[in-house]
């Protein structure tokens, strides 16, 4: 079955992820006990004012789009120093129209990321929420955090395959011409 | 403890009159002196047992790790979460002093995107959030699927407020006809 090519409106049962990395823990509180919950530091950004997104699946996570997006958390995680855990999901419906009294309608954009040199940069299933400038930046941070904690589900990330080397004609061909060389040497010898 | 002893110890003049409540000041004067300052330990000690308990026994231990993660002079731009300034660590100790009896349990910390202090507190039906900066205090509960926010303005009282309203969520898991905002 061929991969889910995303459309560029995004539809309310679409399932969204916010992907996971290691956050640091203070030099002194290393003894305090494991947070239960989400950090609120995966909800921020360094480019505000807006919060990257993967686009996982058209209503469920699906598995090719996730091999896909997978080996590019990992690539974020080694730029960031940081270990990718994997994504913490929800329907889309749950950011743009939460059902919670008071809550902010947000706005998800589909920003799919092409021109990047490295491939692996690039990323098809790219989305971000815009978050408005009021009410302030956190109560739209702890509102993200609360729905994705609330209706959100966690989806591991899995541990990429080894990806051999490309088989490249040039290589080879200079590869056996030195090879030759070397042996015209020895027999000169 | 007398109040000679208590005079030596804080330096400040104790009448003979002294009253209950006004030694329960003095034993958050003195922890806070404690925890800030690091003095000796053994002065909290001598106090009496009714005052003791009225402070929850994490507190201690929290505040000891938030005075373990200021960072060391110079270290200003390698803050990235590990570390806190000594500014946002004066004002998350005396946010824990002035509300640690409304506080529903020992709290997870760590260092904000922006290097404010974050304390997660799990109570029984859901999480208090609090945000701290020599600023502003952030509060945030949310129980059973609902949530309430709370941003300090000028109003020294507010905190006190929302926060027992927020403590009385966690514990009855009910939140009634609460504003998001309050």
């Amino acid at each position: 079955m061929a991969i889910w090519k995303p459309a560029s409106s995004i539809g309310p049962q679409e399932r969204l992820g916010r992907r996971l990395f290691d956050e640091p823990t203070l030099v002194g509180a290393t003894d305090q006990a494991p947070l239960k919950g989400l950090n609120l530091r995966h909800f921020r950004d360094n480019r505000e004012p807006t919060l990257s997104l993967d686009r996982m699946g058209r209503t469920n996570v699906e598995k090719q789009v996730a091999k896909y997006l997978n080996i590019r958390g990992f690539r974020a995680a080694s730029k960031r120093k940081a270990a990718f855990q994997g994504w913490v999901e929800v329907a889309a419906k749950e950011i743009t129209n939460p059902a919670q009294k008071g809550a902010v309608s947000l706005l998800v954009v589909s920003s799919p990321v092409h021109a990047q040199p490295c491939d692996m940069d690039n990323n098809n299933y790219h989305c971000h929420v815009e978050k408005p400038t009021s009410p302030e930046p956190y109560y739209i941070e702890l509102q993200l955090r609360h729905i994705f904690t609330d209706r959100g589900r966690i989806h591991y990330s899995e541990a990429p395959e080894e990806v051999a080397p490309e088989e490249n004609w040039f290589a080879k061909a200079t590869g056996y011409i030195r090879n030759c060389f070397r042996r015209l040497r020895r027999w000169g010898t | 403890m007398t109040t000679a002893a208590l005079s030596t110890f804080s330096g400040i003049r104790y009448t003979d009159t002294h009253r209950e409540s006004d030694l329960h000041v003095d034993l958050l004067k003195r922890y806070y002196r404690m925890l800030v300052f690091k003095a000796p330990e053994a002065d909290l000690l001598e106090t009496p047992r009714a005052h003791q308990a009225s402070l929850p026994l994490w507190l201690e231990d929290v505040v000891r790790r938030i005075n373990d993660s200021v960072a060391p002079r110079g270290m200003n731009e390698e803050l990235a979460g590990r570390w806190l300034s000594e500014p946002v660590a004066e004002a998350a100790r005396q946010f824990l002093l002035k509300h640690a009896s409304l506080l529903p349990s020992e709290p997870h910390i760590y260092s904000s995107a922006d290097g404010e202090l974050v304390a997660e507190f799990q109570g029984r039906h859901g999480m208090v959030t609090s945000i701290v900066s020599p600023e502003f205090l952030v509060l945030f509960a949310s129980v059973n699927g609902h949530s309430v926010y709370w941003r300090s303005s000028e109003d020294e009282t507010g905190s006190i407020k929302a926060l027992t309203k927020m403590k009385n969520m966690l514990e009855t898991g009910k939140h009634g006809d609460m504003e998001t905002r309050l």
